[in-house]
């Protein structure tokens, strides 16, 4: 790669991190301006998605499936909680109660621990069955590798040189040398 | 047509069935028809190593024959046989038919030439003294005017007899003086053996087989010179060697010396003097002898004797006047030979005592040519070889041990090769275009440069090429077509054409003799002269080291003879082809393809059909599909390498193994649950437009 290609690919880097610095400053923004705007139901999020933000921080996966997964649950957990408290007119008071409540918070971390549980199952389940699966894959690979090699011969294999035909070469296997006579 | 016993049916066989109890030897049958006595010979029509033996017909021939059996090292003319049944001539002896037999006394197949018997006796026997003493008036009835009338004929239908001689001549069975009848000239090479008195200088000079064909002048000469014996009444050259009768030809002219104290009359004199010309261009032709015969008197010119030196030139303590003989004696001791060429004293001889500046300069040419090569082996007789047609017009190719006229080249090497002898002056004379300097050297407008140049051409070429086809062996069917092919797997069989080559083949294997079903390298370049087509397409085939190409390229030429002469099936070189195909099995990628075609090839040959055979092992479709299977076979093997390679690496820990995708199917469940559980809330919340607890 020359050395003008590579400038110009740093600074394509460059450009797009940058653009993703503003987006999320944007986003930033956006986001204290409506939590301002709706400081209750910020309040109660806040609170009751802590289980997800912790999953978030921790979670190092690609994708963040395991942070969806709880984020899912937290938020269904939530849920009830905020229709509630729009119900009730959306004070700020009454959020403090409810989410000062036992009750409440037990319940939306409830919900928050079972998608956690959620995750730890269903990827056992999941990884148990297509590593027999696998397994098997890995069976019939051979059989037909075997099977392969039996119709065709080691010439299949790439391992040795061939001429235009594809049959080993005159070098590789010296049989043909011999003359009949 | 060759009558060949077949493997069921010996040659002794047939003649059990009309054998003769009062006969030791069964007799050979030929084509049914005829019952040829090996225990009947008939010496008086033996010519050398040709015997004669009666015959006797059954149905198609009637009447009493006698039989030639030719040698297999002395190629016969059976290319001229056409030639000679057209020469309608009551003087010459009838030919009824020529083939091949199983032949018991040498328990090999023999070439034989079946004649009406109605020889009677030889006029003349052989050896000394050759002298009869016949009447003018006798000769001339009995012998010259039937002669005239068969040179004639002779000249008509483009033949040459080349065995014109007094010991070749019959009385055709009457008590009394009758028009003679003149013998066999078929069963041996051309003037294979005519004694060097009966031969021109220039083909005296030459080997007996190396003499080539000859032409109607040479008859002619051979007429003059059994005229001579048959009038002269002493044997001028009775107690000379043959060496002694060419110099005396040589020296004195051939009518001089065929004559010696004999005096003829004035007509016969001019006869003799015209047909004995030494030089070819002035010798009398048929239509001078005819304007002879009408009594027209021609005077022949007197013939130019080699020029005799003014001082001896000593060469190997003899002395030396005349330049052939000289030459003749240098060529049998090239070593000494060199010495005096090249310390000048034979260019200044011939200058000076010959006063020949031309031949001087050449000597000088010649030994300057050869100067660059002299370190070579075999220099001398090179050189020798390169200067003597040079400095003398009558010289044969002469090489080490060989005498020739290039259109005995063939022959001579066919004798050779099949003596077993060492043919590497052959190959010494092809390769150094020693025939080639000879033929430009030739003054002589009768040599047919046109057809020579080109066969030696081509043959330097085929020497050049070691690769099966070629070589030597091409150059002795090139230049000898009429003799039978010298493999040695038919060592007792005269095969002379593709269909015999391979009814013989058919033969051997059934006797279990499978090796021999490989063409050879006599048997290739034997067929790609007498049948092109049978064998050039597959040349290179037979020619490759990788056997699977030998032994199909072999198939192939079979199965082509097969089909090109629409044959019968042959089952058991078939039959032998099994046991040799696995290589060419081998050339299928396919197990299961090798198998059924492997199947295939079984029952193709169980019918003896190698052309069936052939298609089954070289179907262009079937190779086309199995290396395109072959290719895709190996695109899914190296796909499943990867997909293995990659599946050990992910399996390699279990923990960890697919967990991304259970998470990944997790995080759909927990979404799918909350999208229901938040639908739900909010459904109960609008309907209810109360608070939900």
């Amino acid at each position: 790669m020359s050395n003008s290609e590579l400038q110009e690919k740093s600074a394509s880097r460059k450009r797009k991190k940058e653009k993703s610095q503003w987006q999320s400053r944007a986003f930033l923004i956006i986001f204290a301006l409506m939590g301002a705007m709706f400081m209750p139901t910020t309040f109660m999020l806040t609170i009751g998605m802590l289980p997800t933000l912790m999953v978030l921080y921790v979670d190092r996966t690609r994708g963040k499936a395991q942070a969806i997964t709880v984020g899912a649950m937290n938020l269904a957990g939530c849920s009830p909680f905020l229709f509630h408290l729009w119900g009730q007119g959306g004070g700020f008071d009454r959020a403090i109660t409810l989410i000062s409540s036992p009750k409440v918070i037990v319940a939306i971390y409830m919900a928050a621990a079972i998608g956690y549980l959620l995750d730890w199952a269903m990827s056992g389940i999941i990884s148990s069955l297509l590593h027999q699966k696998g397994i098997m894959r890995m069976t019939a690979i051979q059989k037909r590798k075997e099977e392969l090699l039996e119709r065709w011969g080691p010439e299949i294999t790439g391992n040795i040189k061939l001429d235009r035909d594809g049959f080993a070469s005159v070098q590789e296997t010296g049989r043909d040398e011999i003359s009949p006579e | 047509m060759v009558d060949r016993p077949s493997t069921d049916d010996p040659p002794g066989k047939a003649g059990e069935k009309i054998q003769n109890p009062g006969r030791k030897a069964l007799p050979v049958i030929y084509k049914k028809d005829l019952e040829i006595y090996q225990d009947t010979p008939l010496k008086q029509y033996d010519t050398g190593p040709i015997k004669a033996y009666a015959a006797r017909g059954t149905e198609k021939f009637e009447g009493n024959f006698f039989v030639l059996v030719c040698e297999p090292s002395l190629i016969p003319r059976t290319g001229s046989t056409s030639h000679y049944a057209n020469v309608r001539n009551s003087s010459l002896v009838p030919l009824v038919d020529k083939g091949v037999v199983y032949w018991p006394p040498a328990a090999q197949e023999r070439q034989i030439f079946i004649y009406r018997d109605v020889l009677g006796q030889k006029i003349l026997e052989d050896g000394p003294p050759a002298a009869l003493g016949w009447r003018p008036e006798e000769a001339m009835a009995c012998f010259i005017r039937p002669m005239i009338e068969i040179l004639q004929d002779f000249r008509n239908r483009d033949f040459v007899h080349g065995s014109i001689r007094a010991t070749n001549i019959y009385d055709g069975g009457a008590l009394k003086k009758t028009p003679i009848m003149l013998g066999d000239c078929l069963s041996l090479p051309p003037s294979w053996a005519q004694p060097v008195l009966y031969e021109t200088i220039p083909r005296a000079l030459a080997s007996s087989i190396g003499r080539g064909q000859g032409s109607l002048a040479d008859d002619i000469y051979a007429f003059g010179v059994t005229l001579a014996v048959l009038l002269r009444v002493n044997d001028p050259l009775a107690k000379m060697s043959d060496e002694e009768i060419i110099r005396c030809k040589i020296e004195h002219s051939s009518y001089i010396a065929l004559t010696g104290k004999d005096r003829f009359k004035g007509s016969l004199l001019e006869l003799l003097r015209g047909v004995l010309h030494d030089q070819e261009n002035e010798r009398w032709t048929i239509d001078d002898i005819m304007i002879w015969l009408d009594g027209r008197r021609l005077s022949p010119k007197q013939v130019t004797r080699p020029k005799k030196a003014s001082r001896a030139l000593t060469f190997m303590g003899r002395k030396y006047f005349f330049l052939p003989f000289l030459l003749a004696d240098m060529q049998a001791e090239p070593s000494e030979a060199v010495k005096i060429l090249e310390n000048g004293e034979m260019d200044q001889w011939i200058q000076r005592c010959l006063e020949n500046e031309e031949a001087a300069e050449e000597v000088r040419l010649a030994i300057s040519h050869s100067m660059t090569d002299n370190k070579a082996p075999g220099y001398e007789h090179k050189l020798m070889a390169r200067l003597r047609p040079l400095l003398d017009e009558n010289a044969p190719v002469q090489y080490k041990n060989l005498r020739l006229r290039p259109d005995g080249f063939g022959r001579a090497l066919a004798q050779d090769l099949i003596q077993k002898k060492d043919p590497s002056p052959f190959i010494e004379l092809v390769r150094e275009s020693t025939v080639l300097s000879w033929i430009s050297a030739r003054r002589d407008k009768n040599l047919d440069v046109g057809a020579l140049v080109p066969k030696f051409e081509s043959c330097r070429n085929f020497i050049r090429n070691t690769k099966i086809g070629f070589g030597l062996e091409r150059c002795l069917y090139e230049l000898c077509p009429e003799a039978h092919c010298l493999s040695d797997k038919f060592t007792n069989y005269l095969v002379h054409n593709a269909e015999e080559m391979i009814r013989i083949l058919e033969k051997l294997c059934k006797e279990n003799k499978a090796k021999p079903l490989f063409l050879d390298r006599h048997s290739v370049a034997f067929l790609s002269v007498v049948d092109p087509k049978t064998i050039d397409p597959f040349l290179h085939d037979l020619g490759t080291p990788e056997k699977y190409k030998y032994i199909l390229g072999n198939l192939k030429c079979l199965a082509a003879i097969q089909k090109r002469y629409d044959m019968e099936p042959f089952p058991s070189i078939s039959k032998a082809f099994i046991e040799f195909l696995a290589p060419v099995y081998e050339r299928f990628h396919d197990r299961v393809m090798q198998q059924k075609v492997k199947k295939d090839v079984e029952q193709f040959a169980e019918t003896g059909s190698l052309i069936k055979m052939l298609n089954a092992l070289a179907n262009s479709e079937i190779i086309s599909r199995d290396y395109s299977s072959f290719q895709a076979a190996g695109a899914e093997y190296a796909f499943l390498l990867s997909e293995e390679k990659s599946l050990t690496r992910e399996l390699q820990d279990r923990n960890t193994f697919a967990r991304a995708t259970g998470r990944r199917i997790s995080a759909g469940i927990a979404i799918a649950i909350a999208i229901i559980v938040i639908s739900f809330v909010s459904f109960a919340f609008f309907v209810n437009k109360a608070p939900l607890f």
